[in-house]
């Protein structure tokens, strides 16, 4: 008996259908029953006692049921097994069973998770702060990604003794190095003891002025003590003035104060807004992946910054500033994966030398998904351009990768990354047009319809193909067959029917984009052969190129918009979402499609939401 | 003046790259006299790698004393006498759950590790080299010394459930820390000088801000609310451990500790390896360094993370990479390049035994003084089979390990018994570790 | 008589430099260019009104501010790149609003041909 286990792919084919409550049942009756019921159910699960979903009724025991009948993990594989739709069907039952009324009261704040500055965070605050333009992080350990995918999501940003060690010389060496720049100087507020301005009282106007903007709020007296006593503990050493200074703020930049975004607990059992000092940050940190500026300080310092016309400004602002590449450089290569590219993944370099030897290429290539993004963001541009798009981020360089005719483009193009409305038929638009995501989803050496399958299920659409069995079975081998296409050698993938459920609905996608090489140029023919570029879908849908998988894309842009606004959501709130969240979520899908689907709308859409600005109450 | 031009200037878009500052870090450095009345310290590594063998060409030829190298196991046939390959060994804590990283992150705690997409990361185990450090950590500059080429790799692996952080480490100092590993040779090496040659009035100073710093942070956390208060104490642990180091070294100076062999006269690596051989060995000549001068006596070195799909095109007979050849489903072809993976791999490990070797201690070398141990955790890495793993101890752990053999124990023995006859060669008194029923018979002295 | 002309002068020039208190923003406009952000504020202390302009990496001292009546002028100088450009801003406040011309401050101490371009700024605190 094969195991049919890609219920959610078919949400993408099919659509979904809910099953009645009594479909719900019979589906528990069927397949569950006969190990959790009785005096003691397996698990604890007793599938004929427990009340049908709802948003209050045993969420978690319901929760853990979605989770693991998603993943195929449940029923066993030793038990009889559902059929795609049957399973999908309940999935939905369930999930909508739990969804339903749980947003009757719409978005709820949750909980805001005390969070340590990421590696880049750390980098770009010490930068803001200190005005040196150096890789303070250089040496920090990288982090690793949890929540919605993110290294900025708190469960994930664990201490490991490698940090304190880091921190401790980070916070040295850039010290070190300010103290003798002017510019630093300047930033930090050196002023030098004189006749009238003994070295104590010196010290504490620098501390006066930098503490604050260093943990982000004005400071109380007895949390400057600490630092102070770091500087006359060095004059009493005999150190010179600059150098106490230096080993006062030391202390200062190994203190969780600035280390770590945090928030004082809620004690109250109501949601309660955040003060603008930590709504600066939060926006900053979102918007910027670094420090709020003198601009929101002063705002927030006239209690204005949470006001909704203050908010709107300021959102405009940021991300029409340089500053948001902070922001949009770390999500667009998470969210795309094109971070890997030039580490994990680099294309081969006897295959595509020109990626290895020309620098300048492949940091275009590089920069400009996260390029595009910025300017979609900064113009205001609906959201869905990511999906297709009618312009592009285009430089001299990579305007002849991708096989333009130069003089057809505005002859201005050079090094410098420009906005350029694309010519019909240009098959560039949006991000599946854009050389470093058709790499980083191929192998080093050749394209592989499956990995691009996957990425686009995955990254787009949210709906992650569930893993492959374990102990893949062998196929078997026909000496006699020579397989050259890539469709000839994953044929046999799909005939198998142990495969076929979920590869016919993996490889199709991946087919449409195989006129892209492993480093995304345009080819008409591959090992010899045409390329052929068309996929058929199980529902029936089929489709030849790239062009027409947009077209596919954008007819089912609600999958793609609910994944994408849940992940800017987890990147904004520092953290995994939770089943309350999705009602935050509903409601920004709400005003996107109100609004154009424009992307300063998302950005707002969450900023305003109760989810970012107040903080949930202590009562459960 | 603002300038706010869609799209932004190039220098705007790289200017993330930032600066490096090149600092002159080597001081003078002075030659510590090696010690010569105190007996050589006992070292333990482990060296990983991701994607598990062709176990066609594994498995070595024979049992016992009677053995015979397999061609995977050919580039240790200088080193024939020094190493043990246990067989029939099986993690069984890490058999359920898909894809790589249940087995991959266990290797070292035979634990069943927590799956999640990062909020509730548990390892349920501390790894066999951390139980090692707390045991003997306190005797070096270093407590351990974690290294790998990769670092972390993004994301969340929606498909299987699991978080990424779990296939970037194998060390865990407590269930819920993984360790994170260096993977710039530049930057281990500037360590490995800084705990060599601790300037005793620096230290005092550092012993004071972070008394400091831990003050001020108690405040904190006195401020916040309970599940918040977790995080806090990691930190306080990591800053109180640095200041636990800097205390005893402020008190003892050059004292109790001096390094075995002077670090006046190395080259300092590359900060960027040319290419990933370059960076591999780059890593192991750290190791070795490391384990000379005694700035640690534990180590793991990862050389890549789960899953990894470094490309080997540049391996003579090799067109793929690895995770691709890994996933072989019985080509013949595919077969050939894994396995020319895998003994590549083998040779980067008899590279680093030669380094130990030639390292001279007394009337020994540092490889006798040592337990060495190249794993993977996988054995078939197509249908991701765990049974039978691919491991290989090299080094006389000063005496106490018995090499020259390749046991053939019953199927499926538990991984973890080595892990516990490794601990007890290290001279650790513990009597379980995770699931092991006993340490694995015949392979102590 | 005089004294208190003085004094109504003051009186009304510092009840219209009261009335620029806060922080305005804005966007400048210029033909075949993107919008570009300004931001200001302007504090009011015992000796008069000053105010500073935001920029990227730090803010400018407004120089040379003077308020007459609805009139507002004041220079900036910034520094990119090592270059060093003054600009004089030029212009009307009408209650919540602040309506400005900006000039730049050539070397060749040639007055610019073209009209400077308008900034509206809005006061957002």
């Amino acid at each position: 008996m094969t195991a049919l286990r890609c219920a959610l792919l078919s949400l993408v084919a099919v659509g979904i259908a809910t099953a009645a409550p009594v479909e719900g049942r019979a589906f528990l009756d069927k397949y569950c029953v006969s190990c959790h019921s009785g005096t003691k159910p397996a698990a604890g699960f007793n599938a004929r006692e427990i009340a049908a979903p709802t948003a209050e009724t045993d969420t978690y025991r319901w929760s853990r049921v979605l989770a693991r009948v998603r993943a195929s993990e449940m029923p066993p594989r030793n038990a009889p097994t559902p059929a795609a739709d049957e399973r999908e069907k309940f999935l939905s039952w369930v999930d909508g069973g739990m969804h339903s009324g749980a947003c009757a009261n719409g978005a709820v704040a949750g909980p805001i998770p005390i969070r340590r500055l990421n590696r880049d965070e750390y980098t770009a605050t010490i930068r803001e702060l200190l005005n040196v333009h150096q890789d303070a992080g250089h040496d920090l350990p990288a982090d690793g990604a949890g929540g919605e995918g993110f290294d900025n999501a708190a469960e994930i940003l664990s201490l490991s003794p490698l940090l304190a060690e880091k921190y401790r010389d980070a916070a040295k060496r850039t010290l070190e190095f300010a103290i003798r720049d002017s510019r630093a100087r300047a930033r930090i507020g050196i002023v030098e003891p004189s006749k009238s301005l003994t070295p104590a009282a010196a010290a504490r106007q620098i501390l006066d002025g930098f503490l604050p903007r260093a943990f982000r709020r004005p400071v109380t007296e007895t949390e400057k003590q600490p630092f102070l006593a770091l500087f006359q503990a060095a004059q009493r050493e005999h150190l010179d003035f600059d150098h106490s200074v230096v080993f006062m703020l030391r202390g200062v930049l190994m203190s969780p104060r600035f280390l770590f975004l945090s928030v004082p607990p809620n004690p109250g059992p109501v949601a309660r807004p955040l003060d603008d000092y930590a709504l600066a940050s939060r926006l900053s940190y979102f918007l910027w992946g670094s420090m709020p500026d003198e601009m929101l300080f002063d705002l927030a310092s006239l209690g204005k910054l949470h006001e909704p016309e203050v908010l709107h400004e300021e959102i405009g602002r940021m991300l029409r500033s340089g500053k948001s590449m902070g922001f949009v450089d770390s999500f667009t290569g998470q969210w795309l994966g094109t971070r890997n590219l030039g580490r994990d993944l680099t294309p081969d370099a006897k295959l595509f030398p020109k990626y290895v030897s020309d620098a300048e290429l492949r940091a275009d290539i590089g920069f400009q998904p996260a390029v595009f993004f910025h300017t979609l963001l900064a113009t205001n541009a609906p959201i869905t351009d990511l999906l297709d798009s009618n312009w592009t981020i285009l430089t001299k360089k990579l305007a002849t990768l991708y096989g333009f005719d130069l003089k057809k483009l505005p002859k201005e193009l050079d090094e410098q990354p420009k906005r350029i409305e694309l010519p019909p038929d240009s098959h560039r638009g949006g991000v599946l047009g854009m050389s470093a995501v058709l790499a980083v989803s191929s192998y080093p050496y050749r394209t592989s319809p499956v990995l691009r399958g996957k990425w686009v299920l995955e990254s787009i659409l949210g709906a992650p193909p569930p893993p492959p069995p374990p102990n893949v079975p062998t196929l078997e081998e026909h000496a006699d067959t020579q397989p050259a296409t890539m469709r000839e050698r994953l044929a046999r993938h799909r005939a198998d029917p142990a495969c076929a459920g979920c590869h016919s609905r993996i490889d199709p996608i991946g087919f449409a984009l195989e006129n892209y090489d492993a480093l995304g140029q345009w080819r008409t023919e591959d090992a010899g052969k045409p390329v052929d570029n068309t996929g058929t879908l199980p529902d029936g849908a089929s489709f030849a190129g790239p062009d027409e998988l947009r077209a596919l894309l954008l007819a089912r842009k609600d999958l793609f918009l609910r994944s994408f606004t849940s992940r800017m959501l987890g990147f904004a709130l520092g953290r995994g979402l939770t089943l309350k969240d999705r009602c935050a979520v509903d409601a920004i899908l709400a005003q996107l499609s109100e609004n154009g689907y424009k992307s300063q709308t998302l950005i707002e859409g969450i900023v305003m939401s109760p989810v970012f600005r107040y903080q949930a109450g202590s009562a459960k | 003046m603002k300038k706010t031009r869609f799209p932004l200037s190039r220098r705007t878009v790289l200017r993330g790259a930032g600066v490096t500052l090149a600092l002159p870090w080597l001081e003078a450095m002075m030659p510590a006299a090696p010690s010569k009345a105190v007996p050589a310290p006992v070292r333990l590594a482990f060296l990983y790698m991701p994607n598990g063998v062709n176990t066609s060409a594994w498995a070595p030829e024979g049992a016992g004393k009677d053995f015979k190298l397999s061609p995977t196991l050919q580039p240790l046939e200088a080193f024939r006498d020094q190493i043990i390959v246990p067989r029939n060994l099986w993690n069984e804590a890490a058999k359920d759950g898909d894809g790589h990283y249940v087995k991959e992150a266990a290797i070292l705690t035979s634990t069943r590790i927590q799956k999640t997409l990062g909020e509730d990361l548990n390892s349920h185990g501390v790894s066999m080299d951390q139980i090692a450090a707390q045991h003997i950590g306190n005797a070096t500059p270093l407590p351990s010394l974690e290294l790998g080429i990769s670092p972390e790799a993004t994301g969340v692996d929606l498909a299987v459930g699991y978080t990424r952080v779990y296939g970037c480490h194998i060390a865990w100092s407590s269930p819920t820390t993984p360790l994170a590993r260096e993977t710039n040779p530049r930057s281990v090496f500037e360590r490995l000088l800084r705990a060599a040659e601790p300037r005793r009035d620096d230290a005092k100073d550092e012993a004071l801000l972070l008394d400091r710093v831990l003050g001020d942070a108690k405040d904190l956390r006195a401020e916040l609310g309970q599940t918040d208060r977790r995080r806090l104490d990691e930190y306080l642990s990591i800053v109180r451990s640095l200041e636990q180091r800097a205390e005893s070294s402020a008190a003892n100076g050059n004292k109790q500790w001096k390094p075995r062999v002077p670090l006046k006269g190395v080259t300092p690596p590359p900060e960027e390896p040319k290419d990933y051989a370059e960076h591999v060995r780059l890593m192991l000549d750290m190791i070795a360094l490391a384990f000379q001068t005694d700035a640690t006596r534990v180590s793991t070195f990862m050389f890549g993370n789960a899953v990894s799909n470094v490309s080997f095109r540049w391996l003579e007979g090799v067109s793929g990479s690895h995770h691709d050849m890994s996933h072989h489903a019985n080509d013949a072809e595919k077969l050939r390049q894994y396995q020319l993976i895998n003994k590549w791999y083998v040779a980067q490990y008899a590279y680093l035994l030669g380094k130990l070797r030639d390292a001279k201690e007394g009337e020994s070398n540092v490889l006798d003084n040592s337990a060495i141990i190249f794993a993977s955790a996988l054995s078939d890495g197509n249908s991701h089979n765990m049974h039978n793993l691919p491991v290989v101890v090299a080094g006389k752990a000063g005496g106490k390990l018995a090499t020259g053999q390749s046991p053939m124990y019953p199927e499926d023995t538990a991984l973890s018994n080595l892990w516990l006859a490794i601990l007890t060669a290290m001279g650790n008194p513990l009597e379980r570790f995770a699931d092991s029923t006993k340490p694995l018979p015949g392979i102590l002295t | 008589m005089f004294r208190r002309l003085c004094l109504f002068a003051l009186l009304a020039s510092s009840l219209h430099a009261a009335g620029v208190a806060g922080i305005w923003t804005g966007q400048l406009t210029e033909p075949n260019r993107d919008p570009q952000d300004f931001s200001f504020r302007f504090a009011e202390a015992s000796g008069g009104v000053s105010g500073k302009m935001y920029g990227d990496n730090e803010s400018n001292p407004l120089k040379d501010l003077k308020i007459e009546g609805d009139r507002i002028t004041f220079t900036v100088t910034t520094e990119l790149n090592g270059q060093v450009n003054k600009f004089t801003f030029r212009g009307i406040i009408r209650g919540n609003e602040i309506e400005l011309t900006r000039e730049r401050e050539s070397s060749s101490k040639e007055k610019d041909e073209k009209p400077g371009p308008t900034l509206v700024l809005r006061r957002i605190a």
